[in-house]
Order: structure tokens, then sequence, then C-alpha cells
């Protein structure tokens, strides 16, 4: 019926577009003046008729009129305006450059980048610019995207100092997380802690978690649509900073200026570094071990003409932990000599390469191939031989390798279109194939001159297929919707999965600062991951939909009134409701260890709700900046195979959620930050009680034998999450740059957090205790950031 | 200055050092005891069922005597769907050699797919009940078997291959196989082996890992139909006449549920990356299993030569 109803409001939304003959366009790019990088979001405002456009994730816009003339305002947030007064003869096509504002006028986070908060259609999105939250605290002098993006309402966090995203009650495999159009599928660094994108060579962070337009598809909670910086066309710049853990380098500049720029970036880890003289002395040098991660981002791109321009950029990182020895031991008939080294790794590769055209003044195209891998490995490798004394015997050589891979690879091509037929009608349409390849778990052992040893799941293929159109259209004034479908289809060895997901959203503006909006979106998504504890391990498994694993589908219905109370102050409530069909959960007693298995085997699939309300006040501009955010959830889960058949809660169902984040700018040399966050505690399943087992025949010694009693699944509750971190940055500008030092505390009143708990025997007292592990007391950091 | 330094560090180093780790005392709920009730309707002369009380898992337990605490003043109660009262009567433990101490009646009319209720009160607890229909006897069509030649295992052993043939009735139906085997020395009158039969079901899918083999219990889920079969083989000694007493069992629902949990939780015991087992429970108000087997007995013999 609702697609029937999609299709009528398409009908009725062509009626109101007028001829174009008479019509003039006005098209082109808006630029940084400094760095020659496009603004994403940028507002185009024409005075004359009080109708505008918004640049798209390139910079490109198009606004067309039936006037002779037209005064333009070029704005973005941070950045000083420009009035452009055009006699439109013809159609023009042209570059538009805005410098930065001065440094007391940044925001620390602001909505819908310089489109007023109550104005557009699109709601539960925001977008966080990286500038702004090096000012923020970190945690050991790192700054993290995704911590920022935990204190938005509807967004939870994992467990204690993870970068795990929880988008209105969806689990992380459901976050689109696209870095330049490319899904990444483990976006972590050790084990959770710090998220893989490096904010030296991050351009533009946008999140949406409700009313996603059509264009977006292919998971059911969020997308994180990060994009990369382009790399300056002006000069060479760079910019590093030196932490406690970590250090991180980035330059930019023109290959031709104007035309060609590049940009490369990288981070490393250093305690393996820094450890390892002290561990090889501490074992007299047979002992090697440690743990690094590191990432690289590189970018070029070209500009052929106004019309035509190219990308190519890549990602790579890994997480390393690693573990070498070596030993010489006299065993009195010969020396044995050997050598072990094992060892864990993992990590994304990810590359696109992109060709931006511009067919005509309305139409901007955007084509991609893009390649995108994850990968973990678990390796152990023992090598001895051992050399008799006695004359003329040969050595002995003993060996064994075994080595735990799983893998996803994509390969994909898509294609983008954006026609801007006038104001008040902007179409977007395209398509995608992606050709998936999953190795989900597959051992390989060997010993000696033995056969190897193959187990686990066998290597797999998988087809899948989208297309979307959408209109961003306006009837009248006060009403303005964005009305999509996406379709897609996922190819399995023997069955396709197929899915027509209609998206609605619309906005009724109420006065000139504030709206009502809704939206209606319904979301498909084809590929499952497999946790064991939901952490985000990198042992956690991506399996596509299969004949037996039926894909995720889900839709949420979101409303809500936004606000802007004051200049630069804007108010936002929004309520949701959301249901989800085909999550997946390990059955009661699977263990991902167990590679005798098929995976599909220790899986079951069941559903999901949550609901909630979202409360957001944020403050852009002045000398003091921030947000309070406040989330109310509900989220449950129901398998059929799980807890008996009833709904129980969520691991991370967490009744309140509160953060409040300020930066105070006291001049342009220090600003001071603080955060402080409260969330109700995570759920988790413990057994209460222990009582008689049931004689039958199957067990002879019953007596003794207990049941541990469990309430339900996730039936404990554990203590609520609170914690304060502050930081104080002093900026000084140099000759060459600016040089930072950022001082951070995480966590000032050092709450001892729940990370996770667990029930121990103490045979002191001979009884079982509730133990809880926390991870970070307090932690004072500091880092040295530079610019030039 | 330098005093100031370490007033300031030292404290943050030594929290920073020790905070970690954290026992919680008394915060988890759910540790009030609850009366367990085992109770299984059996086609048996005796009707065997057993009241303990459940412990908090925090509770201090007598390392020397760890077993559940029997409840001796309780009143149970059968109730049949047709208003026939059975009370249940407590016996203590006999000797020392009788660990199961348990209330018991006798004369117990069950009649096939008649709904029965048991109660159990005890001073100090809340009162427990629940609801079992009683399986219809599910007869064996016919039982055959056939020697599968020697063991790889050992070449004292040969493979015996066993079919029971019975008809499934409509609905979901579970079932169990378990047994009992005696043996003597071909030409001997003195038995020399006694010993529980192990199935080995030849349909990987009723082979689940965690469960016990010495029976086999299975679903009707991919039975082909009413005239149904399940094929087990089973390891015999060479040079042994051979008497094996089959047990098919009809079960409840709650009986198959129960097993199976139990069982794979105590399969799991100490995994701690595997997930959780809840162990079906369906007394109300309490903990336990109330479930239902109807058995029918057949026994074969053969003689297996040197």
């Amino acid at each position: 019926m609702l697609k029937y109803s999609l299709l009528f409001v398409f009908c009725l939304a062509s009626l109101f577009v007028r001829a174009q003959s008479e019509r003039h366009t006005v098209s082109g790019t808006v630029k940084d003046a400094e760095t020659g990088e496009s603004l994403i979001g940028a507002n185009i405002f024409d005075k004359k008729s009080q109708k505008g456009a918004t640049t798209n994730n390139y910079g490109f816009f198009s606004y067309s009129t039936a006037a002779k003339d037209v005064e333009l305002v070029f704005s973005y947030v941070g950045y000083d305006s420009k009035l452009i007064l055009i006699e439109l003869k013809s159609d023009t096509l042209f570059t538009v450059e805005l410098s930065p504002a001065g440094l007391l006028n940044e925001v620390v986070i602001e909505a819908e980048r310089s489109d007023p908060i109550q104005t557009s259609t699109q709601m539960g999105s925001i977008n966080v610019p990286l500038r702004e939250i090096k000012n923020l605290p970190s945690l050991m002098g790192e700054v993290d995207i995704f911590k920022i993006i935990q204190l938005l309402p509807g967004v939870q966090s994992g467990s204690e100092g993870s970068s795990g995203l929880y988008v209105r009650g969806g689990s992380p495999d459901q976050n689109l997380i696209l870095l330049d159009g490319v899904p990444v599928y483990n976006a972590s660094h050790l084990f959770g802690f710090f998220s893989v994108f490096n904010d030296g060579a991050i351009n533009n962070v946008e999140l949406i978690k409700g009313g996603f337009p059509a264009r977006f598809g292919g998971r059911l909670s969020s997308v994180i649509d990060i994009s990369m910086k382009e790399g300056n066309m002006k000069e060479f710049r760079g910019e590093g900073s030196i932490g406690l853990i970590a250090s991180k380098f980035t330059i930019e500049g023109p290959i031709a200026k104007d035309k060609t720029s590049f940009i490369i970036s990288g981070r490393r880890t250093y305690l393996d570094l820094i450890a390892r003289p002290l561990i090889r002395k501490s074992t007299d040098g047979e002992e090697d071990l440690g743990y690094y991660f590191y990432d690289f981002n590189a970018k070029v791109n070209h500009i052929f003409n106004p019309k035509n321009r190219l990308y190519l950029s890549y990602y790579g990182g890994d997480d390393k932990a690693y573990s070498k020895y070596e030993s010489t031991y006299n065993r009195g008939d010969g020396e044995s000599k050997s050598e072990e080294n094992v060892g864990l790794g993992w990590g994304n590769r990810i590359g696109a390469l992109r060709w931006n055209h511009v067919f005509n003044q309305r139409l901007f195209a955007n084509f991609t191939s893009t390649f995108t891998q994850y990968q973990f490995r678990l390796f152990s490798d023992y090598d001895d031989i051992f050399t008799p004394n006695t004359a003329g015997a040969k050595p002995v050589r003993d060996t064994y390798y075994s080595n735990y891979n799983s893998r996803i690879r994509d390969v994909a091509l898509k294609a983008d279109f954006d026609f801007v037929l006038n104001p008040s009608h902007y179409f977007r349409w395209g398509g995608m194939w992606i050709n998936h390849q999953f190795a989900p778990g597959v051992f390989v052992s060997k010993e000696n001159q033995t056969p190897e040893i193959r187990e686990g799941a066998k290597e797999t293929g998988s087809q899948e297929l989208a297309a979307y159109i959408e209109d961003d259209f306006s009837l009248g004034d006060r009403w303005k919707f964005n009305l999509g479908m996406h379709f897609s289809s996922f190819l399995t060895e023997n069955r396709t999965y197929s899915s027509f997901q209609p998206r609605i959203a619309g906005r009724f503006l109420l006065n000139e600062s504030s709206s009502l909006k809704f939206s209606y979106v319904e979301m498909a998504q084809f590929v499952h991951l497999l946790t064991n504890a939901g952490l985000g391990l990198p042992t956690d498994l991506w399996v596509p939909s299969t004949d037996r694993i039926r894909p995720q589908e889900s839709y949420q219905f979101s409303a809500g009134y936004f606000k802007k109370i004051a200049p630069g102050v804007e108010f936002s409530l929004e309520g949701y409701y959301k249901e989800m069909d085909g999550v997946i959960e390990y059955e009661d007693g699977a263990s991902f260890l167990n590679l005798s298995q098929d995976w599909q085997d220790k899986v079951t699939s069941g559903e999901g709700r949550s609901y909630g309300l979202e409360v957001l006040l944020q403050k852009k501009t002045g000398k003091t900046t921030g947000w309070v955010g406040y989330t109310w959830s509900k989220t449950e889960r129901r398998f059929d195979d799980l807890n008996f058949g009833e709904w129980f809660p969520f691991r991370y169902d967490r009744r309140h959620d509160i953060s409040i984040t300020t930066v105070h700018k006291f001049s342009e040399k220090i600003a001071v930050s603080g955060t402080w966050v409260f969330g109700t505690g995570n759920f988790i399943t413990v057994p209460t009680q222990q009582y008689q087992l049931a004689p039958s025949e199957s067990q002879n010694s019953y007596w003794n034998r207990s049941v541990d009693f469990f309430e339900s699944r996730n039936n404990f509750q554990m203590r609520n999450y609170h914690r304060l971190d502050l930081g104080i940055n002093f900026n000084k500008v140099k000759k060459r740059g600016t040089r930072t030092w950022n001082v951070s505390i995480y966590n000032v009143y050092s709450r001892l957090n729940p990370f996770y708990m667990n029930i121990s025997f103490d045979y002191e007292k001979q009884q079982n205790q509730l133990t809880q592990f926390s991870l970070f007391p307090i932690l004072p950091s500091v880092a040295y950031r530079f610019t030039f | 200055m330098k005093n100031k330094f370490i007033k300031f560090v030292l404290p943050v180093l030594l929290i920073a050092t020790f905070g970690c780790e954290q026992f919680i005392e008394g915060e988890l709920p759910g540790q009030d005891p609850r009366l367990v009730l085992n109770a299984s309707l059996e086609n048996k002369d005796t009707l065997k069922v057993y009241l303990t009380k459940s412990r908090g898992l925090l509770e201090k337990v007598d390392p020397n005597n760890q077993e559940h605490k029997i409840l001796e003043n309780g009143k149970i109660v059968l109730k049949s769907q047709d208003g026939i009262v059975y009370p249940f009567v407590f016996k203590a433990r006999s000797n020392p050699f009788e660990n199961d101490a348990h209330y018991y009646a006798v004369g117990v009319d069950l009649k096939p797919n008649a709904q029965y209720v048991i109660t159990a009160e005890s001073p100090g607890f809340k009162s427990v009940s629940s609801e079992v229909s009683f399986p219809e006897q599910v007869l064996i069509k016919d039982i055959t078997y056939k020697r599968l030649g020697g063991s790889t295992n050992s070449a004292d052993d040969e493979l015996v291959e066993i079919s029971v043939k019975f008809e499934d009735p409509p609905g979901a139906n579970f079932y169990q196989i378990s047994g009992f085997i005696t043996g003597k020395y071909i030409g001997s009158n003195d038995f020399s082996f006694i010993s529980t039969l192990y199935p080995i079901p030849v349909n990987p899918i009723y082979d689940t890992e965690f469960s016990s083999s010495d029976v086999i219990l299975f679903d009707d889920l991919i039975l082909k139909g009413k005239e149904s079969e399940i094929v087990f083989r089973t390891y015999l000694s060479k040079g042994v006449e051979w008497e094996i007493e089959i047990d098919f069992a009809h079960v409840s629902n709650s009986y198959f549920q129960y097993q199976r949990t139990s069982d794979l939780q105590n399969y799991n015991q100490g995994d701690f990356l595997s997930q959780p087992v809840l162990v079906y429970n369906n007394i109300i108000g309490g903990m336990g299993i109330f479930s239902a087997k109807n058995i029918q007995r057949k026994t074969i013999r053969l003689t297996i030569e040197d």
C-alpha cells in the first residue's frame, strides 16, 4: 500500500514541475579559498527569490530561476559569507571560494551545516566538523571521531573505552560506515578503544540515524558518511601530533596548482618500540613481544576541467600483536634450537577511484569503483631443530604451524546522479553492484610432513544489486518532502532476496524559526556480523544472508520538533519507533571457536524493537559552545530459540543516556573543555541461583550435579556508567603555523565503571562473589600538535 | 616544587595502578531460595518426586557437603484432569548408598493424553505448580538388527546396527532411546557383561556433541511421516550371547527441552567464550522440571561368535 502511495506522490510532484524553457541555471563548486577543498553542505541563498540550494558531497551546487538577475549569498559555518550579483542571460558555471572566519566564530557541532535546523527535510542527522573536536578532552591524547559521535543523543557507546556505536537500539553491524563512499567493515583499533579514522586525513563526518534518504542502503540503523580531505590545491601544508601512545603526521599540497593535489597521512602507536629493549633485556634477548597499530591514508585528485574531476583514495590499517621466542637448549645428547612466532592481526584495505562529471548545468554525476577488505588472522609457527652430538647423525627437525583466518572482501561499481530541476525539485538516482567474498573462519594446520588440515567454513561469494531514486521537493512555503525508493537484491548460491524500501520524510514549517518533521523508512541488510560478546572484537565474523539465514529488515518511524532558539542556538526533540527482523545471535551454548560446526548451525534469527525520545540543545557559536543531549530509550530482542521465545532486553538497552559537552575559549591562546556522560548500565546474563538437577537415565550420578539458574537472557543490569573528562588547550601561533599543547584528564573523579562482570569463587571465603572489572580509572594525558 | 609534584602525581599513579578490579557484595538480585521440584510421570508402579531448595549463587557453601538441601516436610499432590488426587509420601535415605531421598506415590493411573497438575508446598517457601500431558504410548512395530562386521576400534568388538520402527502420531512428538545390555560368554551360565547401552545414531543430526552418550533424544521434525524408524549402532564384544533391552519412550516436550538444555549447560561449563545456556524450567513459582514419558521396553537377543 505504502509503495502505491509513494508512486502517487511522485506523480503528484510531477504536476508541480513547471516549464523550464525560460529558466537559467547557475551552477558550480564552492571551495575553501585557502586550501581549495570542496565545502560540503554550503548554503546558497537567493535574496531576491528567498530560495536557494546546498552543495553536495563534492561541493557542487545548481540553482535555476526564471528571474533575470539573482543576488546569491554563499555561506558556510566558520567561513565569511560572500554575496554575488549575477545578471542571467544564459546558464552560468563558476567556482566560489570562501575564506575561513576568525577563530572565535568556530562552532563545536552543527546540524545540517549552514542549513538551519528547522528548514531541511532531513532529520536524525548531525554533522561533526573535525577542526573543532580537537578542543575536546581525549583518551590518551588521541582524538577520536567515534568517541565524539558517542556523545550525541540516540548513539550509545558499548563498553568502557570502546568506540562501538549502538544507534537507536541497533547493533554495530547495522551502521553503514563509509569512507569516501566505501564501506568500512571493522572501524576499530586496539580491540575497539580507538576508531580507524585519523582525524588529520578527514574532511567531513556526517551521522544519519533516521529518516534515511533513498541514496543510502544496506544497513538498518545508521549511516556514518566520512569524507577524506582532497589535498590542498594552493600550497603545501602539514599537521601532526605527538601523543602518549601514538603520533601522526599529515602532509598535503598541490602537484599542479589548482589542478592536481595530494594528501598523505599516517599514524602509528609506539608502545611496542618503547617496551622492546626492556623486554629483550629481561629475557636475555630470547623473547620479543608487543602490540601496535597503524593506519595510512592517501588521496590524489585531478581537475581535468570544470566538468571533469578524478579522485583516487586509499586507506590501509592494521593492528598487530606478536610474540617471538628464540631459544637454544643443550639437552646433553645434542643441541636444540627452537623458534616460535605467535600473533594475531587484523586490518582494513580500502580503495576508491571516482570520476565526477558535470553533464550540464543541472546534472551532476559520480562514477565510482571501490574495493574494501577486512581480514583477521591468528597464527602460530613453531620450528625446532635438534642437532645430535653423535658424529654423522642427522639433525631432526620438528615443525608446526596453524593459521586461523577470516575475511570479507567487496568489489563494487557505483553510479550516482544529481539533477536539480529547479529550486523546488532536487532529484537523485543511481545504482550499485557489489561482489562480496566471505571467508568466515578458516583454520589450517600442519605438523611436520603430515598433510595439511583445513577446518571451518568455505569461502562463498554473493552479488548485491541496488538502485534508488529520490526527490527533495517543496509544496508551497511550509511543506517540504523527500520521497524516495531504494531497491536492493542479494543473490546467494541458491536463493535471491529482493527488497523495495520506501523512504518518506516531510517538514512542516510552523514559523520562521521552528518546524515539525516526520519520516518513515524501510531498510534491508544482507550481511550480518556474528559477534561473541558484542564488544566489536576483531574475531567477530562477517557472514552473508544464505538460504537458511534471511536478511535483516527494519522499518522506522520518527517525528520531531525543531527550533532555532537564537542565532547559533538550536533545540530538537525527536521520537522514534523501530522494528527489526532477521537479526542474528549465537544460539545458547554456541562458541565461535568450535570450527567443526558450520556457523549457520550456531546462530538463530529473531526480531528486535526499539523506541525512544531524544533531546538535543546546542550552542554553536560564541566563546562558549557545546551541547546537552538526553536520550530515553528501550530496546529488546526476541528469538524463537533463545530465552524460550520471550522478549529480553538488548545488551545495550540504556534507559537514560545523558551527555554534556562544552568548550570555552578564554582567548585565542587558551581553551578549556569538559564532557560528562551518564548511561544506565548494560545488561549481561549471569546465573543467580543453583539448584538440583533432575535424575534421568543419562545421568547416573546426578545428585551432585547442579543447574545454574538464569532468570532470563540479559537478566542483570550492571552499574550505571558516568564519567567526567576535562581538557585544556594552549595554542600558540608561530610564523609557520600553530603549536598546541593539549592536556586531558579522562575520568577525572576516577569512577570505576563496569567493563565486564563475572562470578568467581573465593576459596578463602568458600563462596562465590560478583566481580566487576573496570578498565580506566583517572587517566591524564598530554599531546602536542602542530601545523605548518 | 618537587614536593608538590610528588603530592599530585603519586595519588594519580596509585589510583591508575590499583583501580581496575572491584568485588561487589550483595548486588546480585534474586538470591532468596525457592522450591525446586523435579518430577517425571512414567508408566511405572511407583512415581518418584524430588523436592529440594535452590541456593543463591552468592550463598556460602560447606565445601564438604555441596548437596542441595532436601525438604522433608513438603506437601506434594498430583491431580488428574478428572479430579483424582494422588498425595506423595516422603521417604528418607535408608542407608548411605541410597542418596536419593524422595517423595513417592503408588498406583497412579496415568491416562494417555490426559493433563496432570502437580503442586508442592513447604513451610517458608512460595508454593509451586506445574502441568504436563502424559504422552500416549507409541508402539514399537518392529526391531531388526544387522551385524556390520569387525570394529576398527578393537579387534574384539563387532559393530551392530539396530533399527526400531514405529508409527509417529500426528503433531510434534519427542522420543528417547536408551537401554541396557547383558551378556554371557558363549557356553557360560554367568553374566559377564552388564552395562548401559551406548547407542550411536546413524543419522548425524541426532548425534549432538553435548548430549550424554547413553541415550538418543530426538524429535520428529525429519521423520518421514507415519511410518518411521530410528537407526543406531553399538559395539558388542565377540564370543558373547547378548541380551539387549531397548527402552523406547514417547516423551513430553518439557522432558526433551530440559534434557537438551541441561546437557548443553553441563557440556559448556568452564568455557567462558561460549554463550550462556538457560535450562528449561516449567515450574511456576520455583525451579525444576515436570515432565512425562511413556516407555515401551523390548528385548532382542543375539550371539556374536569369535
